[in-house]
């Protein structure tokens, strides 16, 4: 990036830094108005303009973003007003995670970001000087349990907004009876693109980009690359299906042959033979970690190494190095796709900064979505000045348009989608013996 | 605001859903001795015909008529080469059946969204009805199928075709060498079990109205394992009684969590508590919680009057 880019880039990002900090100012505003209560509308315009935004405006650094976006955080958690008797003295936010089951691995490491968020939030204060309790419960990556863990968190806490469930079919499951009990669900991790259909306008919001966007990001991959026999091995699931069905929208007939298969089979000689037959210049891959290793190792036996793997993000990650002939495999031939942060986000650098000082260790995957979810929640609990679904699904649209969280402007749509979404497009590299991604591209 | 008491509702529901099912285990298990380890497959043809159907706009009562005979039917047709198999024997090809209808439908797109699942219109729409009423509605219909099954259920063993299917369970060969059919009494059995699963599998997709092929997974027909061990086989009531104790323990685990400091997750601790249990009850009260119910006829009550006068 040339230095005039840079400067542009910090231009907008002082911009944006002042819009986070202004809308603390409107909602406090508008709290503020609705109770009869200026204090709270000229504290939060104030501090939040002035001591924030300006000084953010000013000093153009990181130091004055790091203020300004506290600031802004602060002012618009604050937003709430202190002496309101709307809001109830615990705020309860519930979450539904795979703690257990075939996602339980991925669903305890993004728990930690959630809570990372709460913990940022009460230590802020808490939302308009009230506390946040959170409360999890685990849907053993299954659609029945999800729902009666939901109708746990709604009826007998009395949730009325909850970061979650994980996987589509469990989204699908509870997405009924959520609109019906008018309970805010804001999912860090479902991408299937069924969800936008089946449940359009409604009560369900998610913080990563539906698989449509990225099943294009992959065939687009392709098409740049120059391939016109091109194969799909997919998971047999909403995530896999939704992938394939967008990438066949993009690439007609340069598809030559389609897979979907069973993770849970752990042998997948069959699937590979047939790709091997096919003669196929490239594969759209859309696995998991378990089966990613298998699949990997079993490829490079068979000598697939020498086409063009290309993958999404479900095999990105340090596990797949835990078996060295899968991670030799990915490193000779497969590149990928994940849904990234835009580039140098500031946003993001503090939110890093935050977890490993909170854990000790690197985010990972999924963890900022579910940061941004957490966070967007409690802006938008400030912000309504009521513990009440309907007024927090409104104010939701509202502050995501304001919102710059770890991984960039969150601002849904009306079927409450992200409106944007980007993909790092990664390869893995070996250095000093150990095998690592690489980023090598962005989409768009 | 929270509303626990729909939240006891809705186990209720659950209840009466899994007790049917039960019911219908302890007709096969408790009293014919069949040991069907794939009660599951039975509960979804139950649910996806129902779905199916409401999905094309029939009304309900059309949805679960339905849906009790199409599983009866395919229980039917799988006993035929299932019941000729020894005991053990059925409980493997009982589990692999399950396990490939499942697959049917997951892979089979066209019958009802493979593994995208499929959503169920609700069964009775009534506006502007609080929450509560609808789940009132709700438990109504979910016991008044339990009250009828148990109904059935009852008179089928309390009949001397009852003590036919116990004599089979007792001693196939015996109750052969008494020329009965013992083909024809387990197909018969494993039907009207298979029906009532159906009944409960419609029951289920109206309540919950979402459901794809990850609902069904074996683990469903286990837990219904679960409450006719704990409760006893071959008596009514107490597999029903063991319904209403597995669920609770599920649900309650649930909420103790959020009361108790436990060393292990208590929702984990559920499942080694279930354990724990079927392997006491087993090496010390293998009869279950409950006996086996005696038989009630007519003869015997008067038969029991006499020798009180006498």
């Amino acid at each position: 990036m040339n230095s005039s880019a840079t400067t542009k880039t910090t231009a907008v990002l002082v911009a944006l830094i002042i819009v986070v900090a202004v809308v603390a100012g409107v909602g406090g505003y508008f709290a503020g108005q609705s109770a009869g209560y200026d204090a709270g509308y000229k504290a939060g315009y104030d501090k939040g303009v002035m001591a924030g935004g300006a000084k953010a405006y000013e000093k153009g650094k990181s130091e004055g973003y790091k203020a300004g976006y506290e600031t802004g955080y602060k002012e618009g958690l604050k937003a709430g007003k202190p002496k309101g008797p709307t809001l109830p003295d615990k705020i309860k936010i519930g979450s539904l995670m795979c703690l257990s089951g075939f996602l339980g691995p991925m669903g305890q490491k993004i728990k930690l970001g959630v809570e990372l968020a709460v913990k940022e939030i009460n230590r802020k204060g808490g939302i308009a000087g009230r506390p946040v309790e959170l409360i999890v419960e685990d849907t053993a990556t299954d659609p029945k349990t999800a729902l009666e863990a939901f109708k746990k968190l709604v009826e007998v806490d009395g949730c009325k907004v909850v970061i979650g469930p994980m996987a589509s079919p469990e989204v699908m499951a509870i997405g009924k009876y959520a609109n019906e009990r008018k309970v805010v669900v804001i999912s860090p991790t479902a991408t299937s693109p069924k969800i936008t259909t089946e449940f359009p306008d409604d009560y369900i919001f998610r913080t990563v980009g539906s698989d449509a966007l990225q099943g294009k990001a992959l065939a687009d991959t392709a098409l740049k690359k120059g391939f016109t026999k091109i194969a799909t091995l997919v998971l047999n699931n909403p995530y896999g299906i939704g992938i394939e069905e967008k990438a066949k929208e993009v690439l007609g007939d340069k598809i030559v042959l389609s897979i979907r298969y069973d993770p849970t089979k752990m042998d997948f000689r069959t699937e590979l033979s047939q790709i091997k037959d096919a003669g196929v210049e490239a594969v759209i891959y859309v696995g998991w970690y378990e089966d990613g290793q298998v699949m990997f190792r079993q490829a490079l036996e068979m000598g697939l190494d020498n086409i063009q793997w290309i993958a999404a993000e479900g095999v990105y990650g340090e596990p797949m190095f835990k078996v060295a002939d899968a991670a030799e495999f990915m490193k000779r031939a497969v590149i990928g796709t994940r849904p990234i942060a835009p580039t140098g986000l500031i946003t993001y650098k503090l939110f890093a900064e935050s977890f490993k000082k909170e854990y000790g260790k690197a985010p990972t995957m999924y963890q900022d979505t579910a940061y941004d979810a957490t966070m967007l929640a409690a802006l938008a609990i400030a912000y309504a000045g009521q513990y009440d679904g309907a007024k927090i699904k409104d104010a939701l649209q509202y502050v995501s348009q304001y919102y710059i969280g770890a991984t960039g402007h969150k601002m849904f749509d009306k079927n409450g989608d992200q409106l944007t979404q980007f993909y790092e497009i990664w390869k893995v590299e070996k250095v000093d013996g150990k095998y690592k991604f690489v980023g090598i591209g962005r989409w768009p | 605001m929270s509303e626990p008491l729909i939240y006891v509702l809705d186990m209720a529901v659950f209840v009466g859903i899994f007790a049917i099912l039960a019911v219908s285990l302890n007709l096969e298990y408790g009293f014919t001795g069949l040991a069907n380890f794939g009660k599951v497959a039975f509960f979804m043809v139950g649910a996806y015909t129902s779905s199916i159907l409401a999905n094309m706009g029939f009304p309900y009562l059309a949805c679960i008529t339905v849906a009790t005979f199409a599983a009866g039917f395919v229980g039917f047709v799988a006993s035929l080469p299932a019941l000729k198999l020894q005991a053990d024997y059925l409980a493997i090809v009982t589990l692999a059946f399950g396990e490939i209808l499942r697959f049917i439908f997951k892979n089979e797109e066209w019958i009802a969204g493979g593994v995208q699942g499929i959503t169920v219109p609700s069964a009775i729409t009534i506006t502007g009805v609080p929450i509560q009423t609808m789940m009132l509605i709700q438990l109504t219909i979910v016991y008044a199928a339990l009250a009828i099954c148990y109904f059935i259920a009852q008179r089928v063993v309390n009949s001397p075709y009852g003590r036919t299917i116990r004599a089979i369970r007792e001693d196939e060969l015996a109750a052969q060498v008494l020329g009965k059919d013992v083909f024809k009494y387990k197909a018969q059995m494993f039907t009207l079990g298979s029906a009532m699963a159906g009944v409960s599998g419609s029951l289920f997709s109206q309540y919950v109205r979402f459901i794809d092929p990850y609902t069904f997974e074996p683990i469903l027909t286990f837990t219904v394992w679960m409450m006719v061990i704990l409760g006893g086989p071959a008596n009514n009531l107490g597999v029903i009684l063991g319904a209403v104790f597995v669920q609770a323990l599920e649900r309650g685990a649930r909420i103790a969590k959020d009361y108790l400091l436990l060393p292990v997750d208590p929702h984990n601790l559920r499942v080694m508590i279930i354990g724990i249990l079927i392997i006491l009850i087993l090496m010390y009260r293998p009869q279950g919680l409950f006996r086996e119910s005696k038989v009630k006829t007519p003869a015997l009550e008067v038969a029991s009057k006499w020798k009180k006068r006498s």
